[in-house]
């Protein structure tokens, strides 16, 4: 907080600036009237709710958590940020503070409700992991035999790397594994998003595309299918560093979609390999037999 | 027509075929909105199809599929008769059995009727079809909620039979498909119908007075909250994506279209709802959709269903239809699909550029699979026992040092599979060591762990001294073996199971023993405490609690144990049933389900003693990591299916069926479960 520029918006999200928010009293001169917390979230609040109701869920949920840096026990607060989360997915998130909220008000039926659709939402969850692991083995048709993906790996004129900053960072090893499998050519970064600093970063919605040569896409929770066909690969596949069954489906079919017809899968640990049992290349292992 | 004249004879046998020939039959409903008519060229424009809204549809996030652009049949128009041919040619090289056509008919005014008649007046394609009545008000929005109507219905009596004597000829097409001979005629929205069971009998009465006699009525679940049976339908149908609620995935979208304020749900949520899903008291017929989008229609308030792929899709009708074998016999075998051409909803078989025959293919290779649904026995007593004296696939056995002098009381074999819990297994059998009840022997088989179970087992049995505990080690052969060969092992005259992971709380024994002798019971099990890793209470919301919370509310009132054991199986696990040793010999061990082989099990002891159900929390299942419930949901839905058929099958030999009137009530009780249709025939008929 101490690094906030007095005339800055607050962090919290509360639209004020920061002198005038949490900054109030830090330094400088004091805020003109003392303001109860309550005073003070009260527009937070309203500016959450509607936040929420227009689907700005990244928003609504700062400005939630903006409320509940003012008042740490405000039920409202707490419950409906419980709430944005399950609308983000995020489930762990939204049981955790739907429990702290039950904790404060255990009576309200509102909140019963929420916490009996997040419980069922894991469990919908769960059973749709099961259900897609054993809908995987239907997939292997498009994928390449082992030794192909090799042969394509060792032969591509450029390798590009497709991943969000967060996937690309958690991966550093296996990235440098890789590149003992691939041709002597650089590997590009191709980015999503561009808060990773030192990367090459492609702007995919502005029509930026790696263009010839393997295509690697890693992790690949969102979707490729509207600038994949246009990419104009040589080849595709992707890199399985998650045991998320239903992913691989989505990133598979588009990766084969329109004369793709195979995309070589590469893992990167061996138990990956095995819990999704589609022919692929386990980088670590490829690598250790390079070696011997 | 006459150098096709043996085929069509051919067809004809199997498309109205005895039930012994028939197997599953898959309909598609139909769309004829594919040729212009003048009341659409009058509301929408000139030259009006559904192909308008199909061809201007645009995508409303990264990704959307849209247009959907079709392929091999091209944007066709159903007036011509070659396009009607190749429709039907590529629905049955697929094992489509037939079509249901949409019919449109507002007081006698019809619409879009171009097709379906000239089907019936030229013949072809000789393809099998049904028809449902669209009763829906037509309106200037395309899902009939709008205020504008633009054709309305009136549903007078005098409408009720013109409406069925147009469609008696229709019945008497030797295309048109049956259900045990009467033709089968599906109703979109029974509740727009003022009177419905009034209209249906005026109908029925009709149709048996013109001589075409019965007819099959089927109800689309759309809006319908009523019992259809209750109405005077014979079943109903499915009609998705009505009455489900699927998971919203708008979050992860990259919306392009600003103005969009539809939804965008998760495809295969509906599989897991229909996988999953209860069945409700009354015949029910599935329905798949091989996706859903109706951007076409709504371009920024459209619903549209990512995550569809034809292996998702072919995967669900497998196992839809494989369900539909188990609950269903003869022509009430059979599965829909919606739709074959509903373009401008996104639900289509036909081919499109994107994904070809793919969906088309997935419907033949779901029927190809042809093994009927797996339906695993138990294994007789004398096979069961034999285990004992058998070392094939044992490894190694273990026994503590030193046997106890045997203490008074009843014998009980404690048996134990274990796999994969070397974390659990020592609190598990400390927990059997510390039973208030003494006269115990404790039988563990190890189910060829991987982790260090094994290791961990050996070193407990080495230091016991208190009590008689042998270890097998086995190769892994699944619970259900793992079981088996305990109870051969087993020579107490009470066996009590127990689960390497769980706890028995330490009066469980004394308390069930008590209770078998008080009640003269051979089977007994106690309510569970739900508890986590640290072996701390999990709360009553937890996804795997609530439901068995919820079901033991029942034997708390009153009930027969075994109204509530037909639909959920309250002994949760194997783990929880204490039984004499002898029952055995009725029931045969344990069989090869895995998930449901417990539940198959104290079944077939209802069937042989009286159950004892003690309402103390006496044994402790742990919820932890994998060892969930949930994940194993979707087979478990399946193999409950397996289960209850062959159990049901010859309710009429089960105790409850000595009293007439008990068991009268009890398959009421059934069908309202939505369980009649496990039962054969002759009980499912209506009392």
């Amino acid at each position: 907080m101490a690094s906030v520029a007095r005339n800055a918006l607050c962090p919290c999200g509360s639209g004020k600036r920061y002198k005038a928010c949490h900054g109030a009293g830090a330094a400088g001169e004091p805020p003109e009237a003392p303001e109860t917390p309550e005073r003070r979230i009260a527009p937070m609040l309203g500016a959450a709710l509607d936040a929420q109701q227009r689907r700005r869920f990244d928003e609504a949920r700062r400005l939630y958590a903006g409320v509940l840096s003012v008042v740490p026990d405000h039920f409202d607060a707490m419950h409906m940020l419980g709430v944005v989360h399950y609308q983000l997915g995020e489930l762990e998130d939204a049981r955790r503070y739907l429990e702290r909220a039950r904790a404060l008000r255990s009576q309200s039926p509102g909140l019963r409700n929420n916490l009996q659709l997040v419980s069922d939402a894991f469990q919908q969850n769960a059973i749709e992991r099961e259900i897609c692991r054993e809908v995987l083995p239907r997939l292997r048709p498009l994928c390449a035999a082992p030794d192909e993906a090799t042969t394509w790996l060792r032969s591509a004129a450029a390798i590009h790397l497709v991943a969000s900053a967060a996937t690309l960072n958690a991966a550093q090893g296996i990235l440098e594994s890789l590149r003992a499998l691939c041709a002597p050519v650089p590997i590009r970064r191709w980015i999503d998003g561009a808060r990773a600093t030192g990367w090459d970063v492609l702007d995919v919605s502005a029509g930026e595309l790696p263009r010839g040569g393997l295509l690697l896409l890693c992790a690949g929770a969102r979707t490729v299918s509207h600038w994949i066909d246009s990419a104009a690969a040589e080849r595709a596949g992707m890199l399985v560093a998650d045991d998320e069954p239903a992913l691989i489906i989505d990133r598979l079919r588009e990766l084969s979609l329109q004369g793709r017809r195979c995309a070589a899968i590469l893992y990167a640990t061996p138990q990956l390999a095995r819990s999704i049992g589609l022919p692929g290349v386990v980088v670590g292992e490829a690598v250790a037999s390079e070696a011997a | 027509m006459t150098a096709s004249g043996a085929r069509d004879a051919g067809e004809a046998r199997s498309a109205h075929g005895s039930p012994a020939q028939a197997d599953v039959r898959v309909i598609a409903f139909y769309l004829p909105q594919f040729h212009p008519i003048p009341e659409n060229d009058a509301w929408w424009g000139e030259g009006f199809t559904e192909w308008t809204n199909v061809r201007k549809a645009r995508p409303n996030f990264a990704g959307h599929y849209q247009p959907h652009v079709p392929g091999e049949l091209g944007y066709y128009d159903l007036r011509n008769p070659d396009v009607r041919e190749a429709q039907a040619a590529l629905a049955r090289e697929h094992g489509i059995h037939g079509f249901c056509y949409h019919y449109y008919w507002f007081s006698g005014k019809r619409l879009l009727e171009f097709p379906l008649d000239a089907v019936l007046a030229s013949g072809r394609p000789d393809f099998p079809f049904c028809v449902c009545w669209a009763n829906e008000n037509w309106t200037r929005r395309w899902d009939g909620r709008d205020q504008e109507v633009l054709l309305a219905q009136r549903y007078s009596p005098a409408d009720s039979l013109a409406f069925i004597r147009d469609l008696l000829p229709v019945f008497a097409d030797r295309r048109y498909i049956r259900v045990g001979g009467r033709p089968l005629l599906i109703v979109y929205k029974a509740d727009e119908i003022p009177d419905p069971a009034q209209t249906i009998a005026l109908w029925r009465d009709e149709a048996r007075r013109s001589g075409a006699g019965e007819i099959y009525l089927v109800v689309a679940l759309t809006t319908l909250q009523a019992d259809p049976e209750l109405l005077g339908f014979d079943a109903a149908v499915e009609f998705p994506p009505h009455a489900l609620s699927p998971i919203s995935v708008a979050h992860r979208c990259d919306f392009t279209n600003a103005d969009f304020a539809g939804s965008v749900f998760n495809y295969r949520s509906f599989v897991t709802q229909s996988l999953t899903k209860r069945m409700p008291g009354f015949k029910l017929f599935r329905t798949l959709v091989p996706g859903w989008d109706n951007t076409a229609r709504r371009q920024d308030a459209g619903s549209v269903f990512v995550g569809s792929s034809p292996e998702i899709f072919g995967y669900w009708l497998e196992r839809v239809v494989m369900q539909t074998r188990l609950r269903f016999e003869g022509d009430e075998r059979l599965v829909f699909i919606n739709a074959w051409n509903e373009w401008a909803e996104g639900c289509h078989l036909e081919p499109d550029e994107r994904y070809g025959r793919q969906y088309l293919q997935a419907v033949s290779a779901a029927l190809a699979v042809r093994e009927p649904p797996p339906r695993p026995l138990r294994p007789p007593w004398g096979a069961v026992r034999a285990l004992a004296e058998s070392q094939a696939g044992v490894l190694r056995s273990v026994r503590s040092p030193t046997l106890p002098e045997p203490s008074s009381g009843t014998r009980v074999s404690v048996v134990m599979p274990a796999y994969n819990h070397a974390a659990y297994v020592p609190a598990a059998l400390d927990s059997v060591l510390a039973q208030t009840h003494r006269n115990l022997e404790i039988i563990v088989v190890d189910d060829g762990s991987t982790d260090a179970t094994a290791a961990v087992l050996d070193d407990y049995a080495a230091r016991c001294r208190s009590h008689a505990l042998t270890v097998v080690h086995q190769e892994h052969a699944g619970a259900h073996h793992a079981l088996n060969r305990g109870l051969a092992l087993a020579r107490g005259e009470v066996i009590a199971l127990i689960n390497s992971d769980d706890l028995y709380a330490p009066t469980r024994l004394a308390r069930l023993l008590e209770e078998m002798s008080r009640r003269r019971s051979a089977f007994a099990f106690s309510s569970t405490r739900f508890i986590d890793d640290d072996g701390n209470e999990v709360p009553a919301s937890h996804a795997d609690a609530r439901p068995l919370r919820e079901a033991l509310l029942e034997p708390r009132e009153g009930r027969d144990l075994l109204y509530v054991l037909v639909k959920t199986n309250i002994a949760i696990s194997s783990g929880n049933f204490v039984f004499r040793r002898d029952l055995l010999e009725r029931t045969g061990g344990f069989c090869s389900l895995r998930v449901c082989h417990d539940w198959d099990f104290v079944l077939a002891a209802s069937r042989e003693t009286p159950l004892a159900f003690l309402d103390e929390p006496l044994y402790l299942y742990r919820l932890h990591g994998e060892n969930t419930y949930s994940h194993v949901r979707a087979l478990a839905a399946f193999e409950a299916d397996q289960v209850l058929s062959r159990f049901l099958a010859d309710i009429a030999k089960h105790p409850i069926a000595r009293e007439p009137a008990e068991l009268a009530r009890f398959l009421r009780y059934l069908r309202k479960a939505g369980l009649g249709g496990h039962l054969p025939q002759r009980q499912a008929a209506p009392a």
